[in-house]
């Protein structure tokens, strides 16, 4: 039950209103980027674990540019609006978006030229950004703390921990490429990066797709949620893993590696049942094009897990796993959210700049979204069969439809954009209200 | 409602149970307007429309009402005006897609068979109605009732949920 918290201001729930549009614009440029290098080179999909090169370069596109930019837009304002906390200002939201922003592409320079010089800066500018982030993100979870939100709170928590320990790494790895001091430590380069790359995906991503989806997910299939703590034991399992699995990675330890992963699996799984469970009691019938994209994620993600094993003992290639990871579970998860979640701010958004406020339906185009998805899903298959046949003709392919996918999603997010100005010069800019009249009760 | 994600009122729990019914009846109607062609009104259509008629008057009469006079002030009151005018925007739009479809249900029942411009017609502003409503009524469950445990203390609760269309109409 909510209690303590203040009702009044929940405009200030909302982030800025240009943050939101230039968060996404650098989203839907970094995907669309990230593609067009695949495009150009499609063989470095194959080889991304070989070191800088075009195929990091594509890899940091998606994770920072797509992925790290959804974290710094989703945590700031998902998180006040559902535990009722005012959002960042914007003058703190700015210097982090453009941290990662601005980093990433310093840092994908670096890959795409071998300048290790680049590679540095890049990685700190982005850590930089991120270690600001950190900051507001405990900020928001301490003022949070009553909300009564139990499994969202601890997911953030658990995430934020990865996050620190992701940025820690990834600076030292980048370092290294400059200065070797790795070389001189009982640390090895390539343990580290399993480690960043664990941490990255399994533990930040992962526990903010747990925490988030137990929100998220009931509210977009207008279905009954589970209890705010339903899910605490699993998300704590599932951390266990992970960090398990990244500790492991570390001291280069096999068997405790296995342990990690089987718990993370096992976590993932019932996790998985719970949310087919939410969408079983779900009252709207047609969940249209957005929750395509969301059941094939939780597939990628069991598959993509079950792929690591594969790639760990040598039957399968990372760079597969990799792939059915990262533009499988976590892109398409994070596209079937977008084409709901950017219609659902700029209706909020609605009432704070305009005379009277605009529905959420008018922001929404299901040809949009439906030619988004089935773009998407169908790069991701193509890249996947592409990964596993070595074939640089569908990895091309992919690179194609994923193109198409993220010009799509720039051109969804523009309609969106264009409708609320053109609400706002219909209806007028909004006006200070008459004091509230006393309850008739 | 098994469930404490929305929190607990008498009131709230009067809401969230009008919602459901209105969620059934939103399902209903988008099944029955998944064909392109008009169809022919039997019994089982006629009944289902008449039953639709009924529970759109019920809702943008009813709760709706029942919501402003009652809970909106209040809300108001603590600050949350955003979300008030917010909410009390919806309604009129839905006031307005509701009127309109009960229109078209009144045509139809009175002059069967349906031609296919109106049943386009009412296709459309039956989608349009679907979308607004289960958006409308999602963000009530997140919001409004989310919020009513803190406007309404244990009397006003009582007193509140007794003013209620439920509890005054016998």
């Amino acid at each position: 039950m909510l209690t303590g918290v203040p009702l009044a201001g929940a405009e200030r729930r909302l982030v800025s209103a240009p943050v939101p549009p230039l968060a996404v614009t650098v989203i839907g440029l970094a995907l669309t980027a990230g593609w067009l290098l695949l495009a150009v080179t499609p063989e470095a999909a194959l080889t991304v674990t070989g070191g800088p090169g075009p195929g990091l370069a594509a890899l940091h596109l998606l994770t920072l540019g797509v992925l790290g930019m959804a974290v710094v837009l989703v945590v700031p304002q998902i998180l006040p609006v559902v535990t009722m906390v005012p959002a960042p200002a914007l003058p703190v939201l700015m210097p982090v978006h453009l941290g990662v922003a601005g980093g990433a592409v310093t840092l994908v320079t670096g890959f795409l030229s071998g300048d290790s010089l680049w590679m540095a800066a890049g990685a700190t500018t982005v850590a930089g950004g991120l270690g600001l982030f950190c900051l507001l993100w405990a900020r928001l979870l301490w003022q949070a703390r009553h909300s009564g939100m139990g499994d969202l709170l601890l997911a953030n928590s658990l995430a934020l921990l990865c996050l620190l320990l992701i940025a820690a790494l990834g600076v030292s790895l980048s370092l290294d490429y400059r200065t070797g001091f790795l070389s001189d430590s009982p640390l090895e380069h390539g343990a580290l990066v399993w480690a960043h790359a664990i941490l990255a995906v399994h533990g930040l991503m992962g526990l903010l797709v747990m925490g988030y989806s137990t929100v998220l997910i009931p509210m977009l299939a207008v279905a009954e949620p589970q209890g705010r703590r339903a899910n605490r034991p699993l998300i704590l399992l599932y951390a266990a893993g992970v960090l398990t699995a990244a500790f492991s990675a570390v001291i280069s330890a096999d068997v405790i590696g296995w342990l990690g992963w089987a718990t993370a699996l096992l976590a993932v799984g019932l996790f998985l049942r719970g949310m087919l469970t939410v969408l079983k009691r779900r009252l709207r019938r047609s969940l249209g094009p957005s929750f395509w994209l969301i059941r094939l994620s939780w597939g990628l993600w069991a598959a993509g897990l079950l792929a690591g094993a594969g790639a760990r003992i040598g039957w399968l290639s990372p760079e597969l796993a990799g792939a059915l990871l990262l533009p499988g579970w976590l892109l398409t998860l994070l596209l079937g959210i977008l084409q709901r979640i950017i219609p659902f701010l700029a209706s909020m958004h609605s009432v704070r700049c305009c005379a009277r406020p605009a529905p959420l339906p008018r922001f929404e185009n299901r040809r949009q979204t439906a030619a988004l998805s089935l773009a998407h899903a169908g790069a991701v298959l193509l890249l996947t069969a592409g990964i596993a046949l070595s074939s640089p003709l569908l990895i091309r392919g992919a690179a194609g439809m994923g193109l198409l996918s993220g010009l799509l999603l720039l051109f969804f997010a523009a309609g969106v954009f264009t409708r609320l100005l053109s609400h706002r010069r219909a209806v007028g800019p909004r006006r200070p209200r008459p004091a509230p009249s006393s309850p008739a009760l | 409602m098994s469930s404490d994600f929305f929190g607990q009122t008498r009131t709230g729990s009067l809401l969230h149970g009008e919602h459901q019914s209105t969620l059934a009846a939103l399902v209903e109607l988008e099944t029955f307007t998944s064909r392109r062609t008009p169809p022919e009104l039997d019994e089982t259509g006629r009944a289902f429309l008449l039953r639709l008629y009924h529970l759109i008057e019920a809702d943008v009469t009813d709760h709706f009402t029942f919501e402003e006079t009652n809970l909106f002030p209040r809300l108001s009151a603590v600050g949350a005006s955003f979300m008030v005018e917010m909410l009390e925007a919806e309604h009129e739009d839905i006031r307005a897609l509701a009127q309109d479809l009960r229109a078209m249900i009144g045509t139809f029942l009175d002059d069967a068979p349906v031609s296919a411009d109106h049943w386009a017609q009412f296709r459309t502003t039956a989608r349009d109605l679907i979308d607004m409503e289960t958006f409308h009524i999602q963000k009530e469950e997140m919001g409004l009732l989310a919020a009513l445990p803190q406007v309404l203390n244990e009397a006003d609760d009582a007193a509140v949920a007794a003013a209620h269309p439920k509890h005054t109409a016998g």
